[in-house]
Parts: C-alpha cells; structure tokens; sequence
C-alpha cells in the first residue's frame, strides 16, 4: 500500500546551516507516528517541506504519491498544524476557519462542526488574539480537520495544553489513527509520545537516528538491564562497579545496573553485606531510550548521566 | 484501511481563493478602521480647505479690450475686406484682423474676422463667442458684412472664393467704427519662489502687414488709429496704403473666449477634492496590511497550505483590495465634492469666473471617479510593496515617502521643470486624473498621469507574485 506521506532524501539548508540532512521515512495510514527530536533537529522544517511551503534543495516529500504543490483541494487531503500563533490577532476564530472553508470549496457547516470537535463553540466569535496558548491549539486543530482530511501532521501540539487538554489531544491523536487516518506529531520530549505513537521516528541534525515501532524501541533499551532499590545507594554502586558492571543512579534510592545478571547483583550484594530492598529486570522508559539514540546528535548536553564507570 | 475525507468536493477555481480573501479581509476591525479613516479624512480634509479658500476673480471686468485700432466710421450697412499679409508670431494667441465695433471705447460690442498665429482663423465676438474658421494664418483675406445687427465673416485665401467662417448678432449703433486691428497677449511666466510658485504677467509685442483694405460705401478718406483701453487716449491720423504695419498689445477677450486670462485659475475640481491628498494615507495602510499582517503573524503558511497556488492568492488580494476601496473611495469623492460645492460658492467660486460644476460633467465625472480609481491603484502599489518587503513599518514609511516627494522635494528645489519631472514619475502621477484646467503648474495630462500610477502598481504585483512564488513561506 502506499504511503500517506513519505519523504525521500529530503535536503534542506538555510544559509550555512543544515537544517535537513538527506532525510528518508514514510508515514503509514492508520497509526500514530511521532516525529522525534531536539530542538532544532528539523523537523518543522522538514513538516514545512512535506506542506510545499518550503521548497526543498533535494529530494522530495510526497502525500499519497503526489507533490503538496500539485493537490487542488489539499485541506481534503491534509490537515496540518505547525504554529499556533499563525493566526491573525485581529480576526475572530469563526472567520479564520471560515476562510479556510472557503478556499477549499468547504461547506460552511464544516466549520461549526470543526469548531465544536475542539470545544470552542463559547469563543468562537472572540478574536483569536485573545485566546491562550492552549486555545490557538485548539483552534489550529480545528483549521487541520476542516477537510476531514486522512492525513494530519502535529507539530508540538501539546505545548501550551492543560493537562486536560494533553489528556484530550492523546485520546482524540489516537482516535484519529483508529479511524484509518495517518497521523504524524512531533515533539521534542519523547515522554510525551509514550502511551499515544505507534512508531517513531527519531531524527537529530537532520538525520535519521531510528524509524522503529515503540515496542522494539523499548525491548532494545532495556536489553540487559537490571533496576535496583536500596538505601545504602553509595555502597552498592562501589560493590556493583568493583565486579565490573556499569552502574548508574537515577534516583536518591534507585541504581540501574548493566552487564551483570539480577542473579549476579543479588550475589554481589549480599557478599558485600548491602541491604536492598528490590531488584528486577530494568524496564526502560522511552525517554531513557530517546536519550540514548540522541545523545551524539544533541547540539548541547545540558548534563551528564551521572554514570559511574570503573 | 486508508481514510476517505467524508466532505464533499467542491469547487476549487480562483472565485473560491477570492471569497476566502474577502472572508479575510471583512473579518479585520482594522480594515473598517482604515475604510472609515479614509472616508472621514478626505471629506473633512476637502471642507477644510473649501472653507478657506477664495478668489477675486468674479471682482475685476469680466474681459479684456485693449488693441491697437486703425479705423473710420461706417454708417449702416456696409462690407469691410482686408488682407493680412503677414504676422509675427508674437504669441500663439497674438490676434491681427479686422473688426466692426461700437465705437472705441474698452468693452463695447464687437465683431472681428482675424488670424492667429497658432489657433487659425476665427470670428470672435462681444468677449464671449469664438467661431473656428479652419487652419493656417496670414497671409489671409479676411470680410465683414454688416447687415443692421447682424454680423458675418469670411475668409479666402485669394480674394476671389470666399469661405463664411460664421454669422453673430453685435449690438452696434448706426455709426459703427471699422478697420484694422492688431493684438498679442501677455505671456504667463512661472517662477520658483520660497514655499511656492508665482506667475507672471510679461506682455508681447504683436506685429502684422495690412493690404487690399476697401469698405463699402466708401467712408472718408482719412483713417485714424487709437489704442483701445480703459484709459482713452488721443489717437493719431494715419496715412493708409497697402503694406501698412501695425503693432500692438493685449487682446481682446472675456469667458468663454479661449486667449482669456481671467483672474479664475483655480481647478475648483481639484480643491473640491484635495482631502484625497490625505485619505490616502490610510489607503496605504490598509494596502500594506493587508499584505504585511499575512507575513507578521505568519498566516501566510496557513494560507499558503490552503491554497500551494500562490500567485493566485495575490491577486485575488489585490482584486478584492482594489473594489473595496473603489467603492470607499468613491462615496469619500462624491460626497467630498458635494459637501465642498456650497462652501466653494459662498466664497466667490460662482460665475462667470467659475461656471457652477455638476456630477455629471464629463470633466467632473472623470475626476470623481478617477479619484476612487486612483485610490484603487495605490492600494494595490501599497499591496505590492507591502508584500516585497514583507513588514508593515517599513512599507508604510516607503509609500507614504513616495507620495510626499513631489512635494517635499518640490519645495527644496526651486526649479519648476524637476518639481515637474518629479510629479510625472512618481505615483502621485495618478492623482492629474483629477485635473479639468490646464494650469501653468500641471505636469501631465489626466490619462497619462493615470497610466503612470497603474505601471509602479503592475510592476510591484509582478515583482510581488515572483517573490511569493520563488520564497520559502
């Protein structure tokens, strides 16, 4: 089947600086995928390539086979959210979406119906200048779903949202997918896509880190690892460390051990005399695995790992 | 288990892109602000400067006569001939003929067959009427019949075939004075003053040979040659044969009569519309924004997204800018015009020196609604601009500096010809559209200044389109 957006050796620089490096994945229809990395990775840039408003230096983005440029009627097609604050302060965020309505040959009805999908139906006479961060979400999702289109791109879309609304936005991405539609949502912080992405794609520096399904992602990093409690946390790092495994604190009572078995630990710690109080097979977060993917590729490592080595 | 948008497919043509930009453009408050602003300013600005203006035109004669006269009595009926043999090109309107008048003194009833350098052959008359009898000047035969109060003219190129020029009614007593007679109107000379223009009036000296002059019946034998003025003077015996020269100056005129220089130079058209000179700042500002805002805020990628056409966008930009502020501008040009008539009047803006104007006139017409279209254009100029340069300061700064500069570099260069060059290259250009006299300040022809304003706007859609199209949104 063909993909719902697919990206093709996509290469993108501004001035000197690289934004896009050669960058290859595809969206499939019916899932979630998250479009992972860190701030200034390139990924509104490359979502600004897929929507023809950047034009790439190679290479090509394509949805449902065709060049974003060649579509006549694309809000039917796509529906994308990339800035939030797009939007004339001046305009009232009924008039905004009905514009949009109209230029896409939309039946006006689709705009009160988009409006009260997002739950805007009380302020959607106010001028949009007036609105906080999380309505102009709101109000850029309604703009993305005006065609009722089978493909949407998210970017950042939970920035500004009450926990409410990140707990809506999670449900309805999902939704989106369950109804066959292809959903691409980027975000810089990878917790936030754990319970709501299907796949990933990872990128740092223009290029691509992973394109993996979440599963896979996360059995990789937790491979071998083994989480452990205690309170005489300094002690059981030395003892730990001592027969050559790589420990690291996580937390004021919690130590992750790599390259000794949680057979060996327990040996290790009771010949040593260390209470603990758990040990079990590390399950990895999928923060913890994003961080390892990218940390060749983040530009600033705000801090170390605090990684004990022996 | 690939999704099916569940909308229908509607249209997808260029009426669809402008109903979107219209949405756009009605849902601003600033777009009524600015349409408002306009309106307001240009009618308020226009009574302003209705109500101080004024003029003495109507206060002076209401003609000029003052020539040089070579004449005798004719009693009755009778037929003056005379040939000019040549004149000196004095000035295009220097005036050498023959003429049949009650008497010699300044403003009474006339009737002249005469020659002109520049303007051909006419029959004038009473300093009101003016009948064009074909092309060419000296040499001319020229003929007067007088027939109780009925005048006609003729002229010929040989004496043999006549061509009546026209026939007027000139209340002349039985004793009317008749012969030659030669004049040339001063010239207008404009010179550059601090903070403005000044004219003045130099005179010309007129110069033309007479011969073949006969009247019938035969009056006396003796001619005699006055300077018809408000001042009379003693005129001189003359000795009359073929070949005689006569110089003189003046002219002899009045409204309805081209050569006449009145005192009422004003374009009352133009000052019924001078609060334009203002509302268009706000045309400016509406043009640009809506360009502009597109950029600021950056809309133009939700715009771009909807419509990937984007050269398209633009110009239904510029479509749906363009017919609003037509019409906006055409109330603000009516009623500007309208409100201003009744002040123009109580200060002296009334005939003879100024006929009163109506809508429509064609002169007045053209200028009312040439107003609204030149505000149109310069929406569009802002429209284009705004979108080059992408920000509303700068934008804004630049037209506005535009517009000014034929005045502001009018007043720092005392030199006529360059605040002329300025005002005909410059988009302000467009504004001559309001024009209905040629003034001695004009520096391009109504059309021809309108044609300028539409090239900058054209040009900068061009180069506006271009960019969109070649940008990264």
């Amino acid at each position: 089947m063909e993909a719902s957006i697919e990206v093709r050796n996509v290469r993108k620089h501004y001035g000197r600086a690289v934004a896009v490096d050669g960058l290859s994945f595809a969206v499939p229809a019916g899932q979630v995928t998250g479009f992972v990395g860190p701030n200034g990775a390139g990924k509104s840039t490359t979502m600004r390539i897929i929507l023809g408003l950047d034009a790439p230096d190679e290479g090509d983005a394509l949805v449902h086979g065709r060049r974003y440029q060649t579509l006549r009627q694309p809000l039917r097609e796509v529906g994308a959210l990339l800035d939030a604050s797009a939007i004339h302060p001046g305009r009232p965020a009924r008039d905004h979406l009905l514009w949009m309505a109209h230029s896409n040959g939309l039946p006006r009805k689709r705009v009160d119906a988009v409006i009260e999908t997002v739950g805007l139906g009380k302020v959607a006479r106010r001028r949009a200048g007036g609105f906080s961060l999380g309505m102009r979400q709101r109000l850029g999702i309604a703009g993305a779903l005006l065609g009722d289109p089978p493909v949407l791109m998210f970017d950042e879309p939970v920035n500004g949202l009450d926990p409410e609304g990140v707990r809506w936005i999670r449900t309805f991405l999902r939704s989106l997918a369950a109804e066959g539609r292809a959903v691409l949502v980027s975000s810089h912080l990878m917790g936030e896509l754990q319970d709501t992405a299907d796949h990933l794609v990872v990128i740092g520096r223009g290029r691509l880190i992973a394109d993996t399904s979440v599963a896979d992602l996360l059995s990789l990093a937790s491979k071998d690892r083994v989480s452990l409690r205690t309170a005489r946390r300094a002690e059981a790092m030395t003892a730990l460390a001592n027969e050559g495994a790589t420990v690291a604190a996580t937390d004021r009572d919690a130590v992750t051990v790599s390259g000794l078995s949680a057979e060996q630990v327990v040996a290790v710690l009771n010949a040593s005399g260390v209470a603990f109080s758990e040990v079990s097979p590390h399950r990895a977060s999928l923060e913890e695995a994003y961080m390892e993917l990218t940390q060749d590729s983040v530009d600033y490592v705000s801090a170390d790992l605090g990684e004990v080595r022996p | 288990m690939s999704y099916q948008s569940t909308v229908p497919a509607g249209r997808d043509g260029f009426a669809q892109i402008l109903r979107a930009e219209w949405t756009k453009f009605r849902s601003l408050r600033s777009t009524a602000i600015c349409v408002v602003l306009m309106i307001g300013l240009t009618i308020l600005l226009t009574l302003l400067t209705a109500s101080g203006s004024g003029t003495d035109a109507n206060d002076g004669p209401h003609y000029t006569d003052h020539f040089e006269f070579v004449h005798q009595p004719m009693a009755g009926d009778g037929v003056l001939v005379a040939r000019v043999s040549a004149q000196a090109n004095s000035q295009g309107w220097a005036k050498a003929g023959i003429i049949i008048k009650d008497g010699t003194t300044a403003g009474s009833p006339y009737a002249a067959a005469l020659v002109t350098p520049a303007h051909g052959v006419r029959m004038e008359g009473n300093f009101s009427t003016g009948i064009p009898g074909g092309d060419g000047g000296a040499p001319r035969w020229l003929k007067l019949t007088r027939t109780g109060q009925t005048v006609t003219a003729a002229q010929s190129a040989d004496g043999t075939n006549w061509t009546p020029i026209g026939t007027m009614t000139v209340r002349l007593g039985n004793v009317a004075q008749v012969g030659l007679f030669v004049a040339s109107p001063a010239n207008t000379v404009v010179t550059k003053v601090a903070g403005g223009s000044q004219s003045e009036d130099v005179p010309t000296n007129g110069s033309a040979t007479f011969d073949n002059v006969s009247v019938q019946p035969a009056g006396p034998a003796e001619w005699r040659q006055d300077l018809v003025d408000r001042d009379a003077t003693a005129g001189t015996t003359v000795q009359l044969r073929d070949g005689i020269t006569v110089q003189g100056s003046g002219d002899m005129s009045g409204y309805g009569l081209p050569s006449f220089h009145g005192g009422g130079n004003d374009d009352i058209v133009i000052n019924s519309l001078a609060g334009v000179q203002i509302g268009l700042l706000a045309v400016i500002a509406l043009g640009v924004l809506f360009a502009s805002s597109e950029f600021k805020t950056g809309l133009v990628r939700t715009t771009f997204a909807a419509s990937p056409r984007r050269g398209r966008v633009f110009v239904a930009k510029a479509i749906v800018l363009a017919g609003t502020v037509f019409v906006a501008g055409l109330v603000a040009s009516v009623a500007s015009f309208l409100l201003a008539q009744p002040r123009l009047h109580d200060n002296g803006y009334v005939p003879p020196a100024y006929p009163y104007l109506s809508l429509t006139d064609a002169p007045v017409a053209r200028a009312v609604i040439g107003t609204a279209l030149f505000l149109a254009v310069l929406a569009v100029l802002s429209l284009g601009v705004g979108t080059i340069l992408r920000r509303s300061a700068r934008s804004i700064m630049l037209m506005v500096g535009i517009v000014l500069a034929p005045q502001l570099i009018g007043e720092a260069i005392p030199n006529i010809d360059v605040g002329k060059w300025i005002a005909r290259l410059t988009p302000v250009a467009g504004l001559a559209i309001q024009q209905t006299r040629a003034r001695f300040d004009t520096a391009i022809a109504p059309w021809p200044g309108f044609v300028v304003v539409c090239a900058y706007a054209v040009l900068a859609m061009v180069a506006a389109v271009w960019l969109v199209r070649k940008r990264d949104a």
